[in-house]
């Protein structure tokens, strides 16, 4: 049988300048069959997203490729002419983008950029058709809508149906969930599965979790630094749990009643708008344990976060911190004893300072009371040691933000948060998008920092499998209400509301396991 | 929706109160009026002044003239030029018409052709580009003036003299208005050429990178559905910003252009009116083409409102 | 990457020029030659009367013809040789005494030809230079301050102090500049001393020039605070100095900088346009503005060409301004040497594998 797509020693390169060039893909050659789904697992930077860029027959501007034969069905695409290559783009290959909102046009309606992929004569009901195959029960609404008007998930979905519109035999997809949340991410994926059976898809999925590879595709291609390697499940998890600590009387942070809403102020009409976030949250943390509040995205983690955080100031009820009751004003010692790392680490480090600022930042606000006049040598010093304990080089102190990696910026995020021996560590989605290996290791950097100085950490995630290894105490947030608090070793077994059930169903199953 | 408006409206109307105050305070806070540049007429005594000065204004401080002052603009009367012993309105009408036609003429031909360059890729760009740099290059005031002087270097379309002492000048038949109008209007578009050419450039090269529009080239969608649909709506948002820019400074533009040129416009009459401290008729050409000028930004907020839904989502 | 590097070099030239006006300048700006009014501009020859070749160039002087004004014969000039680095002085100006790149004896060299007065044009225009560019600098300088002190004050002031502020920005903006301008001028004593004259224009301009850069750098102080840095930087408890000194001054500092370099070509502008209405630097003090004003009489500038230097000696350095302008995220660091290097500039984006090219 011919394969729907074969590629052959294919090798990119980029130049750099005239005389240096990083090589990208070194030889790359699969074969895939038709109706067969491979998954393409790599580590970010593996050169995942360059490979599928030459599939599609468009490589960046300054990148040299060198193919022996990309072949689609029985034509070339590298030896085509560019417009049958645009053809074929659009009639053969559907492509699923990472971000699916900023790839649609902000400006126009879905009906209008769904019709775009159709035939000049499709009509409306065609529209509807396609959407409905896309899942959605409401097609008009959607076709009606203008892109911001949709969720990621509904985005994602309005994806596939572009992506499908035209019937093509193969899917590309460029992680496609990682930017949507666990219960969302499932959906996409059954979807993508009844699909396939449906429409007798080919499918190149590429994503840096093997759990979501192995639940989807036939079989793994592992790319690492640009060659292709054999996959391997990774090994168990690690089985060790760090047991939870005795409760003690007097917990380290202590939250009753709290809520918050946003109050819009109007001139006209006079009623302020008040949309309630978060009712009557009860939580507690002792020193050295790890809880996790998870839920579907807009349930209220973040707003929670930066409430104890001291970001928000408008919320009522109590939040005590070691016996302090923190209002809008706060010790600093209270400042320094709560630290916050969000998601966004673009955002979080300012692009212009070099890392050694960004690390001293905190000992520049709180100079220790030892030594008063803090010197330049000693914030140095606690510097370094920082960036050693999150194992990155002394070289990193003098870049910038925007000169690293994902995986490195968050690590600078969270050297940012130790260095003041905080006692309790809040991670807002700060692990989400990272590879899973980097993911294990701040665990373990996390897991000795709470054994040896007793730091409480609360995740604020919606990924529910990475949190029953690593957590103590699992507490589920539904619109704004903690509906569940239990052990993270009896919530699959114990979990009762619906929330949390959806949350155990969109649970990937652990690829080792398999 | 009707909230953003309403807010940009009543924003523009403390900022028009906010421009009134401005110019009436430094009208009133320079030193001397018409009358002391009559001091020096030999025929007129200082008693016969003094009275000429209470005529013209019977009040007597100044928030009582301010609040004169904006009674009778409400009503449409903007009071009396002492220099032209003639009411201020009818003094402006023929004036602001002129000015507008020559702006509106000298934007519209910058736009065409700033909007054809833009479209250039390509071998030519750079030099587009290289002729953009230098026109901006050059200050409005003096590219006008070196435009003056190739013009009348080369003899090949001089300068019509329209006399600019008679403020009632009637542009007889519409050959010889556009041969008046095609020199300083030609004039215009040059000094307004690179701002265009610019902000269409660097908008259609943003646009080429936004993500949407390389959703629509992966998508594989034909060129030109790719320029229409995907990548034009993309740029349009500082060209339309620019085009707000534009409608305001109508009456303002030309300054140069018309005391150059001799262009009986606005700018010539409110230069000299500076001069001879002729105070309502100062306020109220400022205040005319700073109106423009705010209408002209709330233009552009409605068009950019209407261009882009997730403004109008917003504001809902 | 060649532009950025020949506008540096422009803009070192004119530098030089300036801030060595005295060497670089023949005479001083207002020694009158009443015998050569209107003279064109003198040429260099490197031969003699002969024809034999001459290492030392001579000036071509064109003799005035007696009983007519501003008239030269068109006889054999007359070749007088250059002399170098030389100390001259005006005849009864001690002050004048200086060290010149060059001069002729008993005379001016005019390379540019003379004006109405038989006033030496290239010397006026380094002079002339001198004064515009030192009024347009203090002037952007003081118009970027205040547009920077604004830019502080919507970091920390409430929402309606800001609102307030932003209402007369757009009042300022909302009237036409050139007319606030005069306005503003026609406020201030109008014949004061020359040196008052020109600290009034310097003034008058600032006064003008704030209100746009203020919204610019409001609005980016105003995003810089909304970060999550600055965010995360108040939850551990920053001061606001902290926050002015580690996180607003870097982003509004390049912002500023920019700001103040497309402000300068403006006021240059602004600077002729006052002058050329009467209201600017009048003599002795001469800047470009009065030198063009001369510019009104468009019969003068046809006959006499030469009297327009200032615009051609003008559009070269708007030129280099400009291009630095626009690249002022990556500008010479010639220029900017005086700041801190990622105040000014961004490190790019990390080359690896995946991404030097968004998909």
């Amino acid at each position: 049988m011919q394969p729907l797509l074969s590629v052959q020693a294919l090798s990119l390169d980029y130049a750099l300048s005239p005389r240096r060039s990083s090589s990208v893909l070194k030889d790359v050659s699969f074969v895939i069959q038709p109706n067969e789904a491979i998954g393409l697992l790599g580590p970010s930077g593996s050169g995942k997203s360059s490979l599928l860029r030459c599939i599609l027959g468009m490589p960046a501007p300054a990148a040299r490729l060198r193919c022996a034969a990309l072949r689609l069905q029985d034509r070339d695409l590298l030896r085509i002419p560019a417009s049958q290559r645009r053809a074929l783009r659009r009639r053969s290959i559907g492509f699923i983008f990472q971000d699916p909102l900023s790839r649609l046009s902000p400006y126009r309606r879905v009906e209008s950029q769904l019709r775009d992929m159709l035939s000049p004569a499709a009509r409306r009901s065609n529209v509807l058709a396609a959407l409905s195959a896309a899942g959605f029960t409401d097609p008009e609404r959607i076709a009606a809508a203008f892109p911001h008007q949709l969720s990621g998930g509904e985005a994602q979905r309005v994806a596939i149906a572009q992506a499908l519109a035209a019937q093509p035999s193969l899917l590309l997809a460029d992680e496609p969930s990682s930017a949507l949340d666990t219960v969302t991410q499932r959906r996409i994926l059954d979807l993508l599965l009844q699909l396939r059976a449906q429409q007798h898809l080919a499918m190149l999925i590429v994503s840096h979790d093997p759990a979501l590879l192995a639940a989807i595709t036939d079989r793994i291609l592992v790319l690492r630094a640009g060659s292709l390697v054999e996959y391997e499940p990774p090994p168990a998890s690690r089985a060790a749990r760090l047991p939870a600590p005795a409760l003690t009387a007097n917990p380290i942070l202590r939250v009753s009643d709290l809520r918050f809403a946003y109050v819009q102020h109007r001139l006209w009409p006079r009623a302020p708008r008040v949309t309630p976030i978060l009712r009557d949250i009860q939580l507690g943390a002792a020193p050295g344990e790890c809880l996790a509040i998870i839920g579907a995205s807009g349930c209220g983690k973040s707003t929670l976060a930066r409430c104890i955080a001291g970001l928000e100031s408008r919320f009522t009820g109590d939040i005590i911190f070691n016996g302090e009751h923190l209002g809008p004003a706060r010790s600093r010692t209270a400042r320094a004893g709560i630290q916050l790392i969000l998601q966004d680490t673009a955002g979080a480090l300012n692009p212009r300072l070099t890392v050694a600022d960004i690390l001293a930042e905190p000992l520049r606000i709180h100079p220790p009371r030892s030594a008063p006049r803090h010197t330049s040598r000693s914030i140095h010093a606690c510097v370094r040691s920082i960036l050693d304990a999150v194992s990155l080089p002394a070289a990193f102190l003098t870049r910038r933000p925007p000169q690293l990696s994902g995986g490195e910026r968050q690590r600078v995020a969270i050297a940012r948060a130790l260095i003041l021996n905080p006692s309790l560590l809040l991670l807002d989605e700060a692990l989400t998008g990272l590879d899973r290996d980097l993911q294990d290791s701040i665990l373990a950097l996390l897991d000795s920092l709470r054994t040896q100085m007793q730091l409480a950490c609360i995740h604020f995630t919606h990924d529910l499998g990475r949190v029953l290894r690593s957590a103590n105490r699992v507490a589920v947030l539904d619109h704004g209400v903690l509906v569940e608090c239990l052990p993270a070793d009896a919530f699959a077994v114990q979990a009762r509301h619906p929330a949390s059930l959806e949350l155990l169903h969109a649970m990937l199953p652990d690829p080792a396991a398999s | 929706m009707i909230r953003t408006l309403a807010t940009r409206i009543a924003h523009a109307l403390i900022t028009l109160f906010a421009v009134s105050l401005l110019c009436f305070a430094l009208l009133q806070a320079a030193p001397g009026d018409y009358f002391t540049t009559l001091t020096l007429e030999p025929g007129l005594s200082t008693r016969t002044l003094d009275s000429l000065r209470r005529e013209a204004d019977p009040h007597a401080t100044l928030v009582q003239r301010y609040l004169s002052w904006c009674g009778s603009m409400l009503r449409g009367d903007m009071g009396h030029s002492l220099a032209y012993h003639m009411p201020v309105r009818d003094l402006l009408a023929p004036r602001i018409l002129n000015t507008l036609l020559l702006s509106a003429a000298g934007l519209a031909g910058a736009w065409i052709v700033g909007l054809l360059l833009a479209a250039i890729h390509g071998r030519f760009a750079t030099l587009v580009h290289a002729f953009a740099a230098l026109l901006w290059s050059i200050p409005d005031p003096v590219l006008a003036f070196l435009f003056l002087l190739a013009a009348l270097r080369f003899h090949a379309m001089a300068p019509l003299p329209l006399d600019t002492s008679n403020p009632f000048v009637s542009l007889a038949t519409a050959g010889r208005f556009l041969h008046a109008i095609s020199l300083p209007a030609l004039a215009m578009s040059l000094g307004y050429l690179p701002l265009i050419l610019r902000h269409a450039q660097s908008g259609v090269a943003a646009a080429r990178s936004a993500p949407a529009v390389e959703g629509a080239e992966v998508r594989g969608l034909p060129r030109r559905t790719v320029w229409l649909r995907y990548l034009l709506p993309e740029a349009a948002n500082p060209l339309i910003s620019l085009f707000g820019l534009g409608i305001g400074s109508l009456l303002s533009a030309s300054l140069f252009v018309e005391v150059l040129f001799g262009w009986p416009g606005l700018g010539p009459l409110l230069l000299s009116a500076i001069f001879q401290r002729d105070t309502l008729v100062v306020v109220a050409g400022v205040f005319a083409s700073a109106l423009l000028l705010i209408a002209g930004n709330l233009i552009a907020d409605l068009l950019l409102w209407l261009h882009d839904p997730r403004l109008r989502e917003a504001s809902s | 990457m060649t532009m950025p590097r020949v506008a540096t070099f422009i803009l070192v030239l004119y530098a030089a020029l300036f801030l060595f006006a005295d060497f670089f300048a023949v005479t001083p700006s207002d020694a009158m030659d009443p015998a050569l009014p209107y003279l064109p501009p003198e040429t260099l020859r490197f031969t003699s009367l002969t024809g034999q070749f001459h290492l030392r160039p001579s000036l071509a002087r064109r003799q005035p013809i007696t009983g007519l004004f501003a008239a030269y014969s068109s006889q054999q000039p007359a070749l007088i040789p250059l002399q170098f680095f030389v100390i001259t002085e005006s005849p009864g100006d001690p002050a004048s005494r200086h060290l010149r790149f060059c001069s002729i004896p008993g005379g001016v060299p005019h390379f540019l030809g003379t004006d109405e007065f038989g006033r030496d044009v290239w010397s006026r225009l380094v002079y002339g230079g001198r004064l515009t560019l030192l009024i347009s600098l203090s002037a952007a300088f003081a118009a970027t301050l205040v547009a920077l002190a604004v830019g502080f004050l919507a970091g920390y002031a409430g929402p309606l102090a800001d609102s307030a502020l932003m209402r007369l920005v757009e009042a300022c903006i909302a009237v036409p500049w050139f007319y606030l301008l005069l306005a503003i001028r026609a406020l201030l004593p109008l014949r004061t001393s020359p040196l008052l004259a020109a600290a009034v224009c310097a003034f008058v301009m600032a006064a003008v020039g704030w209100a746009r850069p203020a919204r610019i750098l409001r609005g980016a102080a105003h995003s810089a605070r909304q970060s999550s840095y600055v965010s995360l930087a108040r939850a551990t408890g920053a001061s606001p100095w902290h926050i002015a000194r580690w996180h607003l001054l870097p982003a509004l500092a390049p912002l500023a900088l920019t700001q103040f370099s497309i402000l300068v070509p403006q006021f240059v502008a602004a600077e002729v346009a006052l002058s050329f209405f009467g209201l600017g630097i009048s003599d002795p003090l001469v800047s470009w503005g009065v030198m063009l004003a001369a510019a009104q009489h468009l019969s003068a500038i046809v006959q006499y060409p030469w009297l327009m230097s200032p615009i051609w000696t003008m559009i070269p350095l708007f030129f280099a301004i400009h291009i630095l302008a626009d690249r002022s995220a990556s500008a010479s660091p010639l220029t900017l040497s005086f700041l801190p290097r990622h105040w000014y500039k961004l490190p790019r984006q990390k080359v690896q594998g995946e991404s030097p090219v968004r998909l």
